[in-house]
C-alpha cells in the first residue's frame, strides 16, 4: 500500500529533502503534498486524502504545534498520524508535541534511517518493499 | 555562562549537521583571524543570520563563499551545481543556520526552550576582520571544508 504524505515546512529546500529522504528510506509514497505552514496544510487536508503528516515546528502564520491542535479538533483529520521533524530538542518541547497528539518526533539533522525507523513505528513495516504499490489497494472515495 | 561549553556545543552541531545532511566533513581551522575567508571579496560571500531568545538571547551568523553555498545546496538537494538557483542557495543556507543553531542550543542546555527567529540575509560589517574578533560577548569559529572555509559567529545578548 502506498501512503499519501503531506510535508509541512517553511523551508522549500527542506521540504524537498524530507520528501527525498522518505523515498530513499524505502517508504512507499503514493501522492505527495507540501505546504509552507499550518494554514496551507489544513487547506490541503480539506481537499485531499492524506495518510501521514510530517511537520516542522517553527513556521510563520501557524506553527507545527498549532497545526497538531487544529487537526486533533477536526474529526476528519484527528486520526491522521503526525510526525514532527524539527530543530527543537528540549524535553519540554518534545513532551508538548506528544501531549498535543504527535505520533512521533525526529530532530534535525536526520538520516534516512531515522525517518525509516520512525515511520516504521508509526505506520508499519516498510522493509523489503512492504507497503509498495504492488498488489491491490483499497480505493477510498473521498 | 559556560562559554567553552557553548563553543563545544557549536562545534559539535556544525560538524553533525554538515556531515549528516550535507555530506561535508569539516575541520576546525587553526588559522588566526579569518584565514582565507577574510581575504575573499565581499561580493563572493554569503551571510545568513538568525536571532534566538530564551534563557539567553543572541544571534548566530554564518559566512561562507557563494561557491561553497552552491555546492552545499547541490549536495543537499541532490542536484548538479549548475542547476542551483539563487533562491535555492539562500533557502538552503537559511535552513543550515537554523539546524546548526537549534542543535547547538539543545546540546548546550538540553532542558531549556529557546525560540529561534527567522533566518535572514546578513552582511558582515566592514572591515570584515571584525567578524572574526573575539570578546566577552562573541566568538567566531572558522572551519576548513575541502577547498573553502566557512565561519560561524555567535553573539550573546544582541
Amino acid at each position: 500500500m502506498a501512503y499519501n504524505i503531506l510535508v509541512v515546512d517553511d523551508s522549500s529546500p527542506m521540504r524537498m529533502v524530507i520528501r527525498k529522504t522518505i523515498e530513499i528510506s524505502g517508504f512507499s509514497v503514493g501522492e505527495y503534498f507540501d505546504a509552507a505552514n499550518g494554514l496551507g496544510a489544513l487547506e490541503i487536508l480539506e481537499n485531499n486524502w492524506v495518510d501521514l503528516v510530517v511537520t516542522d515546528y517553527n513556521m510563520p502564520e501557524m506553527n507545527g504545534l498549532e497545526l497538531i491542535e487544529e487537526m486533533k479538533k477536526n474529526e476528519l483529520f484527528s486520526a491522521i498520524p503526525i510526525v514532527v521533524i524539527t530543530t527543537e530538542g528540549s524535553e519540554q518541547m518534545v513532551k508538548q508535541f506528544i501531549e498535543k497528539g504527535a505520533a512521533g518526533y525526529i530532530q534535525k539533522p536526520f538520516t534516512p534511517e531515522d525517518i525509516r525507523e520512525k515511520l516504521n513505528d508509526i505506520i508499519g513495516d516498510t522493509k523489503n518493499g512492504l507497503g509498495s504499490t504492488e498488489g491491490s489497494d483499497e480505493d477510498l472515495d473521498f | 555562562m559556560g562559554w567553552e561549553a557553548l563553543k563545544e556545543a557549536t562545534k559539535t552541531s556544525i560538524s553533525d549537521v554538515l556531515e549528516t545532511m550535507f555530506f561535508l566533513p569539516l575541520e576546525l581551522s587553526e588559522s588566526k583571524g579569518g584565514g582565507g575567508l577574510s581575504q575573499t571579496p565581499k561580493d563572493q560571500l554569503m551571510g545568513v543570520g538568525l536571532k534566538f531568545s530564551g534563557p539567553m538571547s543572541g544571534e548566530v551568523v554564518i559566512l561562507l563563499p557563494i561557491k561553497l553555498a552552491r555546492s552545499l545546496t547541490a549536495d543537499f538537494l541532490g542536484q548538479e551545481n549548475a542547476g542551483v538557483g539563487t533562491s535555492e542557495m539562500e533557502g538552503t543556507v537559511k535552513e543550515l543556520v537554523n539546524m546548526i543553531t537549534g542543535k547547538a542550543l539543545s546540546l548546550f542546555d538540553e532542558g531549556a526552550i529557546f525560540k529561534l527567529g527567522i533566518p535572514e540575509a546578513a552582511e558582515p560589517a566592514e572591515p570584515i576582520d571584525g567578524f572574526f574578533s573575539e570578546d566577552d560577548n562573541a566568538f567566531t569559529l572558522l572551519f576548513n571544508a575541502i577547498e573553502h572555509q566557512l565561519a560561524l559567529r555567535i553573539t550573546i545578548g544582541s
